[in-house]
């Protein structure tokens, strides 16, 4: 995530850093208003970036996590192929059965999963798995989506936090501080099923008590046979053995050495293969396009536009400036640092991308070593660090990658996802997470 | 080594398996190039940082970008209004129809990227094929070798001249002094064969024709608000790929902003959901199959490169000349031709370079060698019309005509596109002769 060597040339002789921030908000802000389609509008800023010399194309590039971007689009090339197989209906049909047709044991069990998925997968994967077949339930027991969707959100960025392999930002800093699968599990593991637990409890009080589904959907959904829904049964036996491959080298990704971008994109790449071999060349051509097109470009290319202004940004030296104004504030008190970078990072990472801020945060907190008596006593900053940026993307709706997922793939299915509406349930949430957090790191590492 | 063998040899088998793939056409494009990238990594030729290293991402934005921008503008009408009044300039005679199209192609390619020129051009000759009832398939073959024709004749024109004039120290003028005239010759020759094959025959029906004559290019006009903004957005793009240097800017980077100025002014003032639906609807009109082949050729390649088989192969090429200056040139201009047919220019001509100037002093220093450079541009150029996969345009192209329901095949397209190649390199190799030796 380190910057090259690049020194920004601003016109207008402006000073990059402001320069860089004000585009950051500009954008933003016409994000937040909707008043132009967000992939247009990141893609925009991220020109301007380079235009006013910020960045040059370049640095820009670099800027670009072509890693999320394949992840993305393999993913959801399997999930487009995989869908016509009618799996996604089929494991619909049988888990609203499984759960009796109740409207809150299906949310809780599809966060639930979703929570664990996170944990162990990324979270842009499991949500993208996750919301097909949200999208099939809700549409069978005939209740509104955007409850289910809002709490698989929360759930993914909340079991993501849990493990090392979970989310980037614990990857980060695991690789970087020297901290172990092992130790995330029984430093962060426990904090989490608690903050999952009062997330259930919020959800449950908000929505899920009252959730009902109608008499005569219940009886229907009851009645429905999951082998009904199935299309095409080799495709589905294909789907599964590609997608079980596909799960399976994404938790032993790191001893293959194999980036998920890479396995995603091969995995898809293969299912193509057996959905088109047998096809003559035109109609190889058609059914290849449609599988394309089912691709959330918008998605896509926001993120690729978003990467490049979030790049802007670390260059120009903001992120730089306000780790160090943090550590500045808080100097010599383990404690008082441990809360600051825990609730900082959470609204920081409520606005942006957590993965550069956390980037940034690892040396200064590397650097604070010495005056704490070494690395091993500053665990408890890493520890907030973690909780603080992974939970602080379920404060707004472009915190975090799988959000704006979950919202791509909701719109696209006519349930639309508004930022502020979001935000306005969602930051107070994740506040209350994050007061959990405090409160297990005081108990656990300053409560004497 | 890969089960005790060369890494070499694995990456070279990947690409011939690839290209069988794409000649038989089992396997869509896409999808083989995809597989295949992804085993140069799982085989470990690449890691993934260098595999996307070898990934051109300029070139991927600027096809994207102009890709869009043409999307947008089709909804204008543009393109049937250019259509119908060039056509109706031209009375409506294919042959007149056929050269006014070769020629615009020929000149914008030498001013602009090919693939830029091929996409703007391409739709308008697809709507006069089917005004006029011919087939479109002579006119888009036409294009082809006049894109690559014409982007041989400056340093803008192609990338590989681009590497060539930064690299060797050559200016814009030494381009066109040099290169320019025999440039000129061939497209000439060019024209002669296209109006002997099919040219001279083609004849659009009595009906069509009257009927052509009779329309009203300005009723093709679907959207006067949104033409006259593809129009501004266009010009200031073309501005912008001219003046890319002085603005310090790439071509990738121009391409993808105005893309994204044309679409603002597509979908700004429409609610959130329609402009969702709307923007997802051009993103559509991409030609995903042609930018997952680049994506995937590219880091095919870049294995191909990595090993240094073609390093092998530039050294083994500058051997067989034994220091002769007017050999190498013309073993450089048909050895590069033949694999800038098979292979992208682009890696080849940036491992020749290094080569060609580390053997300068056997051929008498850097001011003795200019022809050598001449005849690497010339055959790195023309050498990509002989197939389908020699030259980004020519994919694109393909792209283009397959949505279109023009198929092209790789054989009949290899089995005319080889002989006039080769013409054309023995009218550059009697000009290296003339003018060098």
């Amino acid at each position: 995530m380190q910057s090259g060597h690049f020194t920004p040339e601003v016109v207008f002789g402006l000073d990059p850093m402001w320069m860089s921030t004000i585009l950051l908000v500009v954008v933003y802000i016409v994000i937040i208003t909707e008043r132009v389609n967000r992939a247009i509008i990141a893609l925009l800023g991220a020109g301007l970036m380079i235009q006013f010399g910020v960045l040059d194309q370049a640095e820009a590039v670099r800027g670009i996590d072509f890693n999320t971007i394949a992840l993305l689009t393999g993913m959801m090339i399997l999930v487009s192929v995989s869908r016509k197989s009618g799996m996604f209906q089929f494991v619909a049909i049988w888990s609203a059965k499984k759960a009796r047709a109740e409207p809150w044991r299906v949310m809780l069990m599809l966060s639930v999963t979703t929570a664990v998925l996170s944990a162990f997968l990324d979270n842009v994967t499991t949500v993208l798995l996750v919301v097909p077949v949200t999208l099939a339930i809700t549409k069978e027991l005939d209740v509104p989506a955007y409850p289910f969707l809002f709490s698989e959100i929360m759930a993914s960025n909340i079991g993501g936090t849990a493990t090392l392999i979970g989310d980037p930002p614990n990857i980060l800093i695991g690789t970087q501080a020297n901290l172990s699968f092992n130790e995330f599990v029984v430093q962060l593991t426990p904090v989490i099923v608690l903050v999952m637990a009062a997330q259930a409890a919020m959800t449950h009080l908000i929505w899920g008590y009252k959730l009902r589904a109608s008499a005569e959907a219940e009886a229907r959904v009851m009645a429905m046979s999951e082998t009904d829904a199935i299309q095409d049964w080799r495709l589905l036996k294909q789907s599964l053995i590609v997608l079980g491959i596909a799960m399976a080298a994404f938790v032993l990704a790191r001893p293959l050495r194999l980036e998920p971008g890479t396995i995603a994109m091969f995995g898809a790449a293969i299912l193509m293969l057996l959905d088109t071999h047998e096809h003559h060349p035109a109609m190889q051509s058609q059914r290849v396009t449609q599988t394309f097109n089912d691709i959330e470009w918008v998605t896509i290319f926001f993120f690729i536009g978003l990467f490049v202004v979030v790049h802007g940004v670390e260059v120009g030296g903001l992120l730089r400036y306000l780790a160090q104004e943090l550590v500045r504030a808080t100097g010599g008190n383990k404690e008082i640092t441990a809360y600051a970078i825990l609730w900082a990072s959470a609204v920081l990472s409520a606005i942006i991308d957590n993965i550069p801020f956390v980037a940034t945060m690892i040396p200064l907190i590397k650097s604070m070593a010495p005056a704490y008596g070494g690395m091993e006593h500053i665990q408890p900053l890493w520890w907030s660090l973690s909780l603080g940026a992974c939970l602080g993307g379920n404060g707004t709706l472009i915190g975090a990658s799988a959000n704006l997922t979950v919202a791509g793939l909701a719109d696209r299915a006519g349930v639309p996802f508004r930022f502020w509406t979001y935000t306005y349930y969602a930051f107070p949430m994740m506040l209350v997470s994050v007061a959990v957090c405090q409160i297990y790191v005081w108990l656990r590492y300053f409560y004497v | 080594m890969i089960f005790g063998v060369d890494p070499a040899w694995v990456a070279t088998m990947i690409l011939i398996g690839v290209y069988v793939l794409i000649l038989t056409e089992w396997i869509n494009r896409a999808v083989i190039a995809m597989l295949a990238a992804g085993l140069m990594i799982q085989l470990g030729i690449l890691d993934e940082a260098e595999a996307a290293r070898g990934i051109d991402v300029d070139t991927l934005a600027l096809l994207t970008g102009m890709m869009l921008t043409v999307a947008v503008t089709a909804k204008s009408g543009l393109f049937q209004y250019a259509a119908i009044w060039s056509a109706k300039k031209a009375r409506a005679r294919p042959w007149r129809v056929m050269l006014m199209l070769s020629l615009a192609t020929a000149v914008l390619s030498a001013l602009l990227d090919n693939v830029t020129v091929v996409l703007l051009v391409g739709p308008v000759t697809l709507t006069i094929a089917k005004e006029l009832e011919l087939p479109a398939y002579p006119f888009l073959f036409a294009e082809v070798f006049a894109s690559n024709i014409g982007g041989s004749a400056t340093l803008i024109g192609d990338p590989p001249n681009i590497l060539i004039g930064s690299q060797a120290g050559l200016g814009f003028n030494d381009f066109v002094v040099h290169v320019m005239p025999v440039a000129a010759l061939v497209m000439a020759v060019q024209l002669l064969m296209t109006h002997l094959l099919w040219g001279r025959r083609m004849r659009a029906g009595a009906a069509a024709g009257a009927r052509l004559m009779a329309m009203d290019e300005r009723e093709s006009i679907q959207d006067r608000k949104l033409l006259l903004q593809s129009l501004a957005v266009l010009a200031a793009i073309l501005a912008a790929f001219v003046f890319a240097d002085q603005l310090r800017l790439r071509p990738g980077t121009i391409a993808m902003f105005g893309a994204a100025v044309l679409m603002t002014f597509d979908v700004h003032g429409h609610q959130a959901t329609l402009q969702s639906q709307r923007v997802s609807q051009i993103f559509n009109e991409v030609e995903w199959i042609t930018i997952f082949f680049f994506i995937g050729l590219f880091v095919i390649v870049h294995g191909v490169e990595v090993t240094g088989i073609l390093g092998r192969l530039a050294r083994g090429l500058v051997d067989l000349t034994r220091g002769d200056r007017e050999r190498a040139a013309y073993v450089l201009l048909w050895g590069s031709a033949v694999l800038s047919a098979v292979l992208d220019n682009i890696p080849f001509v940036a491992t020749m370079i290094p080569v060609v100037k580390s053997a300068a002093p056997a051929y008498g220093g850097l001011e003795a060698i200019q022809p050598l450079w001449w005849a690497l541009s010339l055959g790195a150029c023309l050498g990509g019309n002989a197939t389908l996969v020699g030259a980004s345009a020519n994919l694109t192209v393909v792209g283009l005509a397959e949505r279109a329901g023009v198929p092209f095949r790789f054989w009949t397209y290899a089995a005319y596109a080889v002989p006039m190649t080769a013409l054309s390199l023995a009218i550059c190799q009697v000009y290296l002769w003339l003018r060098y030796f």
